[in-house]
């Protein structure tokens, strides 16, 4: 009997769809055009993009059929059955630190393109940590809350980046897609890498899916909620390759912004589209953000849970905020972005599998 | 009550400490709305900046000219006249102002010194360069800096001046307040006007030229008096990246046929001894058709189709009924349109030796394997391009004579 339906502390399998597809959503579409474009050949690219969403497809499938297989336990309890407990406490911290990276990674792209497009004196320095404290408010509150949160805020953002979509329409050059099909395999391989960066994020369900009130729903729900930022994605990326060109889209650095930028609305209103795209676009930025930073704090206290909550969220923040400032430029900190995605790789692909092949080799079940 | 007071302290301090680093109130910024590039002259006494030998020089030093808006100019309702450069009287909706630099960054913070609002650039709508600092080859490096700032918007409207550039921006319209905003209004007539106005060049797509090593046109605008005529192409040559020449006249038209860009604009045909007037509507079609079997001699179909109607006939026919005058009509506009993209082939293949129609383009997107082979020598060097052989085959349907059948009775009758 449900008298009170979100008084529960539960989260139902829409949250979980919600939550990937949010998490997911991110900052990898801002630069993903010109990654993928370098390593293809015309518009080949949404053949990688494609590939790689597979790839995170699979394995977000992977990722949340081993953390149903063991509802309501924590990643920490049912890898400790897996792989005894000490392992178990270093591969938690671990993610934990990943996530924190993550988190610190997403502060300094919003940061660094927020000074670029919005805010010209405003130091980076200031405007990660305003978007770290909404963060950080954010997350020192019930887990639940931030899992509901992506349910107002995707719409918005998935309607935001279909009006970017169309209002590039008037721009789109078919000329610009051809030559079709002329890529290398190694040149579709490389494209595919670099978009399953992009694609990353989904590890945050090791953590969430304790929370899942039905968790059978769970891996179909991920599924969905993958596919979502991959059909996206490549509609964007294909925009973008027919808008610019290639060429001109390789050398651009955030392409997905700059297309914003060409828009041109008549009437004069909207005239600066980009600012009110790049400002919606800081909600699912946000999301990603707050997940991330809620599932590295549920992680950490899984391990010790005698420190309260909020006195962890204040203790993570600085280090978070440092480690997030300290790339010195933005090509050191594309270089950090590449390390975060080989840990997401790590994380999101390698130690799920294995688990799950422990776990279905040795016949392990978390009773139900 | 303390806790009361200690509430209402903290919500004090909310509305007031709340701010905005980047605050800049609209009336502290100076909209730009064109700007102009030309090469700074010796004699010219505009320089501002003390001169150094040992501060690092740029090949060329630049004289910029940026049109800003004066917004009470635009309420007043009045105002026109003065305004050249440097000055701008009392009424003016807008102000001409300009420096000199070795950088367009820095020539505009030189501006910074000189003007009350601070230069504010996402509303430009149109640059001009001057003809010579476009046939010099620096137009890449003035470009970069209308690309790379953030401030820069992608739509910009670049134009080559016939002569110099900044008199482009000190026209005085007649129906508009602000040159720029006019000359603006003038490119968007492209269904209105006559065919000779060339399809407008974006910044942003200059951008995605200048990356390749395609050879490319860019509209010409050129003063005169009270007004500006934008006609004509000037053609770059795409390695170097400097102005060759002009095209004018029937050369543009036959060029956007070629390009399948043409839009309206009249073509005039002789029938009997009279002339009769066809519009196209809606944008020509055009498909190549390509045989690459000889790298030495290539040969390229184009068959162009353009719909229109009638829009003036001063020979006199009975439209409604008499079929076979449409069919020669047809026949008439079809050849005028082919005379006018054989005489722009023979123009760019023969004399210019340039690839302005995007030949090596639809070879990059349709034959990559051959590109390969040929792009090092597509319009110079060995010059493929110009062996080539271009036919063009024209095809035209008139949908109706207008509203009107005849004005006077058919003579001789």
């Amino acid at each position: 009997m449900k008298s009170f339906e979100y008084g529960d502390g539960e989260i139902g399998s829409r949250e979980i769809l919600y939550a990937v597809s949010s998490v997911v959503i991110g900052v990898g579409i801002f630069t993903l055009p010109r990654t993928v474009g370098s390593a293809t050949m015309g518009s080949d690219g949404w053949v990688s993009i494609l590939l790689g969403g597979l790839v995170a497809l699979l394995f977000a499938w992977i990722v949340a059929k081993l953390a149903s297989r063991f509802p309501r336990q924590t990643f920490l309890e049912y890898t400790a059955t897996l792989v005894s407990r000490p392992v178990a406490i270093v591969l938690t911290l671990l993610l934990a630190i990943h996530l924190m990276q993550f988190t610190a990674y997403e502060m300094r792209v919003v940061a660094n393109i927020s000074k670029i497009y919005l805010f010209d004196r405003t130091p980076v320095e200031v405007i990660g940590l305003l978007f770290l404290l909404v963060v950080v408010y954010a997350v020192a509150n019930s887990s639940v809350g931030l899992l509901r949160l992506n349910l107002l805020f995707l719409p918005i953002v998935l309607f935001a980046a279909i009006l970017l979509l169309l209002m590039n329409i008037g721009y789109f050059e078919p000329e610009n897609l051809k030559p079709v099909f002329s890529t290398k395999w190694t040149g579709y391989i490389q494209g595919a890498k670099e978009t399953v960066f992009a694609f990353l994020g989904f590890e945050i369900l090791l953590i969430y899916i304790a929370m899942a009130n039905q968790p059978e729903k769970v891996p179909k729900a991920a599924v969905i909620g993958m596919s979502i930022p991959i059909l996206l994605y490549s509609f964007v990326f294909i925009m973008v390759v027919g808008v610019f060109g290639r060429t001109a889209m390789i050398q651009l650095v955030d392409p997905t912004i700059e297309i914003a930028k060409e828009v041109e609305v008549p009437g004069q209103f909207f005239e600066r589209f980009e600012s009110l795209f790049f400002t919606i676009w800081i909600m699912t930025i946000f999301n990603t953000a707050s997940l991330s930073f809620g599932a590295s704090v549920i992680a950490i206290r899984s391990v010790f849970p005698k420190i309260k909550r909020i006195w962890l969220v204040f203790i993570l923040t600085p280090i978070i905020y440092l480690s997030g400032m300290a790339p010195p430029n933005l090509i050191r900190n594309f270089e950090v972005g590449t390390w975060i995605g080989y840990s997401g790789v790590v994380f999101a692909m390698l130690i799920p599998a294995i688990l799950l092949g422990i776990a279905k080799v040795r016949g392990i079940k978390g009773n139900a | 009550m303390p806790k009361t007071l200690w509430k209402l302290s903290w919500l004090i301090c909310i509305v007031f400490l709340g701010g905005c680093w980047d605050r800049v109130e609209i009336e502290e910024r100076g909209f730009v709305v064109g700007a102009a590039v030309d090469f700074s002259k010796k004699d010219e006494g505009m320089a501002t900046e003390e001169k150094s030998e040992e501060r690092p020089h740029g090949k060329q030093r630049y004289l910029l000219t940026l049109q800003m808006v004066v917004p009470g100019g635009l309420s007043q309702g009045g105002g026109k006249g003065g305004g050249g450069a440097g000055a701008g009287s009392g009424g003016d909706a807008y102000y001409n102002v300009s420096s000199v630099g070795d950088t367009m960054f820095q020539t505009v913070r030189q501006l910074g010194n000189r003007v009350s609002r601070s230069p504010f650039f996402p509303h430009m709508k149109i640059l001009i360069i001057s003809e010579e600092v476009a046939r010099s080859g620096h137009l890449p490096d003035i470009i970069d800096y209308f690309l790379r700032d953030a401030e820069m918007r992608r739509g910009v409207k670049i134009m080559i001046a016939n002569g110099e550039a900044r008199e482009v921006l000190g026209v005085n319209p007649v129906n508009e307040k602000l040159p720029a905003m006019y000359i603006d209004s003038v490119t968007r007539n492209e269904r209105s006007s006559s065919s000779t106005l060339p399809e407008h060049l974006r910044i942003g797509d200059l951008n995605e030229i200048l990356l390749t090593q395609e050879s490319f046109t860019i509209p010409r605008i050129k003063p005169a008096g009270n007004e500006v005529k934008i006609g004509g192409v000037s053609v770059f040559e795409g390695r170097k990246n400097s102005m060759v020449d002009w095209l004018g006249g029937d050369d543009v038209i036959g060029l956007a046929i070629l390009k399948g860009k043409l839009k309206g604009g009249a073509i005039n045909i002789k029938v009997g001894d009279n002339l009769v007037s066809y519009e196209a509507k809606g944008s020509i079609r055009r498909k190549i058709e390509a045989d690459v079997s000889d790298k030495e001699n290539m040969k390229f179909t184009f068959t162009v189709k353009s719909e229109g109607v009638i829009v003036e006939s001063m020979e006199t026919i009975n439209y409604l009924k008499d079929p076979e005058k449409w069919e020669l009509l047809q026949m008439k506009v079809a050849d005028e349109m082919k005379r006018m993209a054989e005489q722009a082939i023979r123009k760019l293949q023969k004399e210019m030796k340039l690839d302005v129609i995007g030949l090596g383009n639809y070879l990059e997107q349709n034959e990559p394997e051959l590109w390969k082979t040929v792009e090092k020598d597509w319009d110079h060097g060995k010059n493929y391009f110009s062996k080539a052989t271009l036919h063009v085959q024209a095809k035209v349907i008139i949908r109706n004579p207008g509203v009107v059948n005849q004005t006077e009775p058919i003579q001789g009758r």
